[in-house]
């Protein structure tokens, strides 16, 4: 497992149980904007222009602001030029999420960094929050349920909420039920209730839709 | 399940090779089958055999790369961008979502969509099923079987038994799906799409549903079968002869029935004598006509007692179970037809001596609790009765003859209400009807809507 180190940016590989790290959940951007395992292990320079790049900076800041010395991120920390790597990688995601201290969930097209978290008021639905395409993303799923502790922040990392705090929101947007926002207990629920979590996401890629929910299901392929 | 737990000691780097077959960007929508396969692998769940065949599109906030998918499946792309409902718009093309037959694996997770609530509802398994497994002859499954519809042309397959006991009711509550036997072997089935040729009875056999019914019918017209599920292949007609002693209504509910999907009913027949048509027959509702649910009125009308089903509107969910009562004065109506899934009918007025119809039960329901209601009074136009009076009945309510007419009473919206808590209390509704039942009798609608 690569891990970003959040002071020097050197990418570390870890084998066996990694230090703790917080880890990134995004929206990807077009592949110009994003930033690659290869591109990161070159010149900074190159790339220190595209969002995909001060994105990861920022999220650095975050972890460390929380006392984290390393960072995960699904951009720069895969080689997926090696498809062994990026097998690995996919069949582990949700673990990667699940052991992250804390997961950082960057809210590009949100703005208000107060939204309406109450299901019932009346400007719920229309709410940036409430119609961020985080919700919309196949990947999102389980990056979503997997982490225990997950804080929401808007386009200009500014902090939304906590994961634990805004269950009865994200459950109304997600239709996922309150106690499996959480995570903890996905077992419990019926296969097709699983599924049905996923059945109006999209992934970019016709294959991800199934691989997004490897981790949901506790299953490897 | 696989622990993913284990990961972080057993795979390092060189040992890749653990993995059964690495993940290859490239399968296309072959890997959410392989998803589905390996669950079938790993879990005793079977609600990942309960998928809908038409999601109302419309109920489905689609981003717009979603419905990309949908349409290269074969949904009309028409309707996907006009967040339509589909049912009329499937493509028959030779694969997807308009083919003619498919197994039990779901082509894309949207058909999962309305799924959610099945499996859910405060039920448990009934036991550990059967293990099941992929063949080369399909996936080799052993499950409730019960065959409808004219001719036998269609098995109702129980995907989720789930059993429960509400109120002293013994219930069963599973999700159901259609399947249709394929060329001459006898166990190897296929699952129907809503296919036009095959919905002459205005029944969307793509559907997932919802069966709620005693647990003793349930047992009593579902048999365990072992069958193979396979895509492809030609859908036979099947005739087999099966009589069954009791009369009974189950009503389907889709899933999502309640932003307005047509539900469904199955009547299951009382013992016939017709040589050609099951006693078990599949009615479904015009959709956007019936906003919430149907109950049906059954008449038994000439000597080879063939049921005439009409669907009235109403609120229902739930079940409810009649058994033939006698009425000596039963004319029977001009007979008229489904259209394609609708209703086009000539509709006559029938001033029934008692169109009534009893809430009254009968294997399922205790036998004093029959008694209860039909020992209570009922306004009947000027009258007031007892539906004992009106109908002639027997003292024993069991022994309730199943020869002649009868019919099901149809609930106005009023009483509905209170019969919507009918899945969560059946047994209180029968012991307290309530006041404001009201008997449906100047807008009797015949429908003669199938034919033997």
């Amino acid at each position: 497992m690569w891990l970003l180190h959040t002071e020097s940016l050197e990418l570390r590989s870890f084998q066996g149980k990694p230090p703790p790290y917080a880890i990134l959940s995004h929206r990807w951007g077009s592949d110009e904007e994003e930033v690659t395992f290869q591109d990161w292990r070159n010149d900074h320079a190159k790339i220190s222009a595209r969002t995909g790049y001060v994105k990861i900076l920022r999220a650095c800041e975050e972890a460390k602001s929380r006392d984290l010395e390393y960072l995960w991120v699904d951009t720069n920390c895969i080689d997926k030029s090696s498809s062994a790597e990026l097998s690995e990688a996919i069949n582990s995601m949700y673990y990667y999420y699940e052991q992250a201290e804390i997961c950082l969930a960057y809210l590009q097209d949100v703005d208000d960094a107060t939204p309406p978290t109450n299901p019932d008021s009346p400007d719920f639905n229309t709410s940036q929050f409430c119609q961020s395409a985080w919700f919309t993303r196949g990947w999102t799923l389980q990056e979503l349920l997997a982490p225990q502790s997950l804080v929401f922040f808007t386009s200009s990392w500014v902090h939304i909420g906590e994961k634990s705090l805004l269950k009865r929101a994200i459950s109304k947007i997600t239709g996922i039920p309150e106690r499996h926002v959480s995570g903890r207990n996905l077992h419990e629920a019926p296969i097709s209730c699983r599924m049905s979590w996923v059945s109006n996401r999209v992934t970019t890629r016709l294959e991800d839709i199934a691989y997004c929910m490897l981790g949901i299901f506790g299953v490897n392929m | 399940m696989t622990s993913p737990s284990r990961r972080w000691l057993t795979t390092p780097r060189h040992t890749n090779m653990i993995f059964p077959r690495p993940l290859l960007y490239g399968e296309g929508r072959r890997a959410f089958q392989r998803l589905q396969e390996e669950l079938i692998k790993l879990s005793d769940d079977q609600t990942v055999f309960a998928w809908d065949w038409l999601p109302r599109i419309s109920a489905i906030n689609f981003p717009e790369r979603r419905a990309k998918h949908l349409v290269e499946l074969g949904w009309d792309a028409d309707a996907v961008s006009r967040s339509e409902p589909l049912s009329r718009h499937i493509h028959s093309s030779a694969q997807g979502i308009g083919s003619g037959a498919s197994s039990l694996i779901a082509p894309d997770p949207v058909l999962f969509y309305a799924s959610s609530l099945v499996g859910l509802r405060h039920m448990f398994q009934a036991g550990p099923p059967i293990p099941y497994y992929m063949t080369n002859k399909g996936l080799s499954i052993t499950l409730p079987l019960c065959d409808i519809g004219s001719f036998r042309r269609f098995t109702l397959a129980i995907v989720t038994v789930g059993r429960t006991q509400i109120q002293g009711q013994d219930l069963f509550v599973g999700g159901g799906l259609f399947l249709a036997a394929l060329g001459l072997q006898v166990s190897t089935y296929s699952r129907i799409p809503n296919r036009k040729d095959h919905n002459a009875d205005g029944f969307f056999h793509g559907h997932l549903v919802v069966v709620t019914m005693p647990w003793e019918l349930y047992k009593l017209y579902f048999r365990e079968t072992p069958i193979f599920v396979r895509q492809l292949g030609i859908v036979r007609s099947i005739f087999v002869r099966d009589m069954v002693p009791e009369a009974a209504v189950c009503i389907l509910n889709r899933p999502d029935s309640q932003d307005g999907n047509p539900n469904i009913g199955l009547f299951m027949g009382a013992k016939t004598r017709d040589p050609f048509g099951g006693p078990i027959v599949p009615v479904s509702l015009e959709q956007g006509k019936v906003a919430c649910g149907a109950i049906f009125r059954i008449s038994w009308r000439d000597e080879f007692q063939s049921p005439v089903l009409s669907p009235v509107t109403g609120h229902y969910e739930g079940f409810l179970l009649v058994r033939a009562i006698k009425n000596g004065d039963f004319r029977p109506g001009k007979p008229c037809q489904f259209d394609d899934g609708g209703i086009s009918a000539e509709t006559e007025t029938y001033q029934w001596r008692c169109d009534v119809v009893s809430p009254v039960a009968a294997t399922a329901v205790e036998a004093h609790s029959a008694a209860t209601i039909c020992n209570k009074r009922w306004k009947m136009g000027s009258r007031e009765l007892t539906l004992r009076q009106a109908l002639d009945l027997p003292e024993d309510p069991t022994s309730f003859g199943c020869r002649q007419s009868c019919e099901v009473l149809t609930f106005p919206y009023k009483v509905n209400t209170v019969l919507t808590a009918c899945l969560e209390g059946t047994a209180s509704w029968i012991s307290n009807p309530g006041s404001s039942i009201k008997f449906l009798s100047a807008k009797a609608v015949e429908h003669n809507s199938l034919s033997f």
